[in-house]
C-alpha cells in the first residue's frame, strides 16, 4: 500500500492510499473513504457531533449521543434501507483506551420467557421456515440449511439469524448489482434443479447465468458449509445470552456496566463465535487478501487485543468467493463488537419472531411475552438520515474526482 | 506476518431491514425529550467563581462561531439580551435595547456600566445551557467565552443567549440532527484538536484546564496542547505528571484529571 498527501483543487489537504494502482481508501478533514477488496465504497463522515456512515445505493446509518444517564453516555443510530428508518441504542465505553459501543437494549420481556426459552421444549419441533422458492435461500443453499428438528429455542434461534443475515446479504448483492437475477426461474427451483450436471463447463455456464440459485439446485449435491458443529456452538452463545438478558431483565437498573475500563463481551469466553454482519477485508496469514460477507462465520483465537487493538480469528464458514474456510487473520477488536452488537439486535427479533410464533407450527406455547423498559428509552429514528446519507454519497463522489485530478496533476 | 483488516462496505444495515419492523412500536417505553437529546450533544461547560471572579471550573465542548453579530455580555450581568436566529441570519439586538437595560441598572441605582461585546466569526465558545421551548417553537444556547482558547488574558467570560426561531408549529416535527444542523449553522464543534469534541458526558473540552484555577491575575496563559506522536516527557512536561499510570506493557495510558492520554510504544496515540 503506498500513500500519497494530495492538495485538491479547493486547496484540501488529502491522504490517499493505493494498492495496485486503484486509490483504497481517501483521508479527509471529517471524511473517510474506504474501498473494498471487490470495490465496494465505504464512507464516513464526522461533522458535528454526528457520524454518518455510508455503504452506497443509499443505506447507512447516522449516529449521535441522544441521552445521558448517571454518567454513561448513550448513542442512538438511525438505519436507513428501503426508504424506511429504524433506530437503535448503544452505549459508550473505553477499553484499555480504546471507544467501543454496545448494544443498549430499550425493552426486556419477562423473565419466565427468558426462561422458556433457554431450557429445552418438552418435544422436538419440527417447524417448516416457507423458504423454499425464496431467492435468498435458492441462492445460498449451497451454503446453509436450518436444522431438521428443534430440541430448543436456542436452535430455533440460531437459524433465524443466520438466515437473516444470508437474506441481507442477498438483498445487498442485489442492491450492488442494481438488477435482479432471472426471477422465472429463481420462482422456480424444480426447473433450477433440472439443470444440474457434472459437467464442469455446464455447470460453470448455468452458474454464470442463473447465479447463486444453481447450487441450491439438486438436493444433497453439496453439503452446507456451516456444519452443525458452527451451528451448535452459536445456539451456545445464543443460550448464554438468554441467560444474560434474563438477569438483566430480572434488575434492569444494574445493567449497563461500570464508569471505568470495561471489556467488550465481544471478548468475553462465552463468545467466541461470531456472524460475519459486516463486509470486511481480511489479509490471511500468508494468503491474498480476501473478503468476508455477511453470514459467513469466524472463531476469535485469542483473547486480548494486541498493540493495534487487533484479535486473531479463524474463519469457520464461508461463502464461494469469500475468505477460505480455516483462514487465520488479525481483525480489530472493534469489528468484532460490532458482530455482536449484530448479534443482539438480531436476538431480540429472533426472540419477537419466537413470540409471534409461539403456539403455531409445532412450537409449543411460551408464557408472558409481554415486555418492559429497558436499559434506555426507544430512540426515535431521525428523519433526516436519507438526506445525510444522499449529501454524504454527493461528497464522496467530489472527493473522489478531487484526488484522482489532484493525483494526475502530480 | 500478522494480518490487517480494513472495513470496506458494510452492509449490516439490511439486517435491521428485516428484523426491525416489529422493534419499535415493542417497547412501550418513555421517549427522551429533545431537551435532553440536545443536551447530550454538548458537554456544558461548568462555572464557578473564585477570589478573582469568574471561573471555569470544568470546559465544554468547544464551539466556533460561524456568525458574526451575537450580543455578549460581562458574565456577572444578570441580564442578557439574546441574539436571534431566523432564515439564516443574526438579529443582533439594537442599541435601544441596551441603552433600555443600561437605563433599567441605573434606575435601580447602579452604577454598573454595562459593556457588550459583539463576537466575531472564529471566536470559540463554550456552551453552558440549551433550552427548548416548542410551544414557542425555539431553541436557546447559551454561551460563554473561551478565554483561553481565543488567547483573551486577562479572561472576559463574555456571555450571550442565542435564540434560534423556527417556522410556527415546526419545531414538534423537526428531529434534533435538524436543530443541530441550524445551530451548527451558528456554531460548529471545534475538531482542530482532534480530541473528541462530542458531548454525551465524554468529557468534551480540551485546552481550557487553566482557566479552571482561576485566581489573581497571571501571565498569559497559553492553552496546553497535546499532539499525536508526542513523547510522554513532552506530555508530562505540558500538563504535569498524571495521577494514575496504567501500563499495559507497550501501551501506557496516562490519567488526569480529565484527561486520558494513551501512548503506544511511547508515543501519544489517542487522547480523550
Amino acid at each position: 500500500m503506498t500513500q500519497r498527501s494530495i492538495t485538491t483543487r479547493s486547496g484540501a489537504h488529502v491522504t490517499a492510499s493505493y494498492r495496485g494502482g486503484n486509490v483504497r481508501s481517501i483521508q479527509a478533514h471529517g471524511m473517510r473513504v474506504d474501498h473494498g477488496v471487490r470495490g465496494g465504497r465505504h464512507v464516513v463522515t464526522e461533522r458535528n457531533g454526528r457520524r454518518v456512515v455510508g455503504y452506497g445505493h443509499g443505506r447507512g446509518y447516522s449516529e449521535r449521543a441522544y441521552f445521558n444517564r448517571g454518567g454513561r453516555a448513550y448513542y442512538q443510530r438511525t438505519y436507513y434501507y428501503g426508504g424506511r428508518r429504524y433506530a437503535y441504542a448503544y452505549r459508550g465505553y473505553y477499553y484499555h483506551g480504546y471507544r467501543y459501543y454496545g448494544y443498549a437494549p430499550a425493552y426486556y420481556y419477562h423473565p419466565v420467557y427468558y426462561g422458556w426459552a433457554y431450557n429445552p421444549w418438552p418435544a422436538p419441533v419440527y417447524y417448516n421456515w416457507g423458504w423454499a422458492g425464496n431467492p435468498w435461500y435458492a441462492s445460498y443453499g449451497y451454503y446453509y440449511a436450518p436444522y431438521p428438528v428443534y430440541p430448543a429455542a436456542p436452535y430455533w434461534l440460531t437459524d433465524y439469524m443466520i438466515s437473516q443475515q444470508l437474506q441481507a446479504a442477498y438483498e445487498a448483492g442485489l442492491a450492488a448489482q442494481g438488477e435482479l437475477k432471472p426471477p422465472s426461474l429463481l420462482a422456480l427451483p424444480d426447473l433450477v434443479a433440472g439443470l444440474w450436471s457434472d459437467d464442469a463447463l455446464i455447470a460453470g455456464g448455468l452458474q454464470s447465468a442463473y447465479g447463486g440459485a444453481f447450487y441450491a439446485a439438486p438436493a444433497g449435491a453439496a453439503q452446507p458449509q456451516v456444519s452443525k458443529e458452527v451451528k451448535d456452538a452459536l445456539a451456545e452463545e445464543v443460550k448464554q445470552q438468554i441467560a444474560a438478558d434474563k438477569a438483566a431483565a430480572a434488575n434492569p437498573n444494574q445493567s449497563g456496566g461500570g464508569s471505568g475500563d470495561e471489556a467488550p463481551p465481544a471478548l468475553s469466553p462465552n463468545f467466541r463465535y461470531f456472524v460475519v454482519a459486516t463486509d470486511l477485508d481480511l489479509s490471511p496469514d500468508g494468503g491474498q487478501e480476501c473478503q468476508l460477507t455477511q453470514g459467513d462465520v469466524i472463531y476469535r483465537a485469542s483473547d486480548q487485543p494486541d498493540n493495534d487493538n487487533n484479535v486473531d480469528v479463524i474463519v469457520k464458514s464461508g461463502k464461494k468467493d469469500d475468505c477460505a474456510v480455516g483462514s487465520k487473520a488479525a481483525i480489530d477488536a472493534n469489528d468484532l463488537q460490532e458482530m455482536y452488537n449484530q448479534f443482539r439486535v438480531s436476538l431480540e427479533a429472533g426472540l419477537k419472531s419466537l413470540a409471534a410464533n409461539s403456539g403455531k407450527g409445532g412450537i409449543p406455547t411460551a408464557p408472558d411475552t409481554s415486555t418492559t423498559s429497558g436499559e434506555v428509552p426507544a430512540p426515535t429514528p431521525d428523519n433526516n438520515v436519507d438526506s445525510d446519507l444522499q449529501q454524504q454519497q454527493k461528497d464522496a463522489d467530489q472527493l473522489e474526482a478531487d484526488v484522482k485530478q489532484g493525483s494526475s496533476g502530480q | 506476518m500478522s494480518g490487517r483488516i480494513a472495513v470496506s462496505i458494510q452492509v449490516a444495515v439490511l439486517i435491521f431491514a428485516v428484523f426491525a419492523p416489529c422493534l419499535s412500536a415493542a417497547q412501550g417505553a418513555p421517549t427522551v425529550s429533545m431537551a435532553d437529546q440536545l443536551s447530550a450533544q454538548y458537554t456544558m461547560v461548568k462555572m464557578g467563581a473564585d477570589s478573582s471572579g469568574p471561573a471555569v471550573i470544568q470546559p465544554g465542548t468547544i464551539l466556533v462561531i460561524q456568525k458574526g453579530g451575537i450580543l455578549g455580555v460581562p458574565y456577572s450581568d444578570v441580564s442578557i439580551v439574546p441574539t436571534k436566529y431566523q432564515d439564516g441570519k443574526i438579529q443582533t439586538p439594537n442599541n435601544v435595547m441596551m441603552k433600555g437595560i443600561g437605563h433599567a441598572f441605573s434606575h435601580f441605582g447602579s452604577s454598573k456600566q454595562q459593556t457588550t461585546h459583539l463576537f466575531q466569526i472564529g471566536e470559540k465558545v463554550y456552551p453552558s445551557r440549551i433550552e427548548v421551548n416548542q410551544a414557542a417553537d425555539k431553541v436557546t444556547l447559551g454561551i460563554v467565552a473561551c478565554d483561553s482558547c481565543n488567547n483573551t488574558n486577562p479572561p472576559t467570560y463574555y456571555k450571550a443567549d442565542v435564540i434560534f426561531l423556527f417556522a410556527k408549529g415546526s419545531l414538534a416535527n423537526t428531529s434534533p440532527p435538524q436543530v443541530m444542523d441550524t445551530i451548527a449553522q451558528v456554531f460548529t464543534i471545534d475538531d482542530s484538536s482532534g480530541g473528541d469534541q462530542q458531548g454525551g458526558n465524554n468529557g468534551g473540552g480540551g485546552g481550557q484546564g487553566n482557566q479552571a484555577q482561576g485566581g489573581p491575575p497571571q501571565p498569559p496563559a497559553q492553552p496546553q496542547t497535546i499532539q499525536l506522536g508526542q513523547t510522554t516527557d513532552e506530555v508530562t512536561a505540558a500538563l504535569g505528571q498524571p495521577d494514575k499510570i496504567v501500563n499495559l506493557g507497550a501501551k501506557q495510558i496516562y490519567v488526569y484529571k480529565d484527561l486520558k492520554v494513551t501512548f503506544l510504544k511511547g508515543k501519544v496515540s489517542d487522547v480523550q
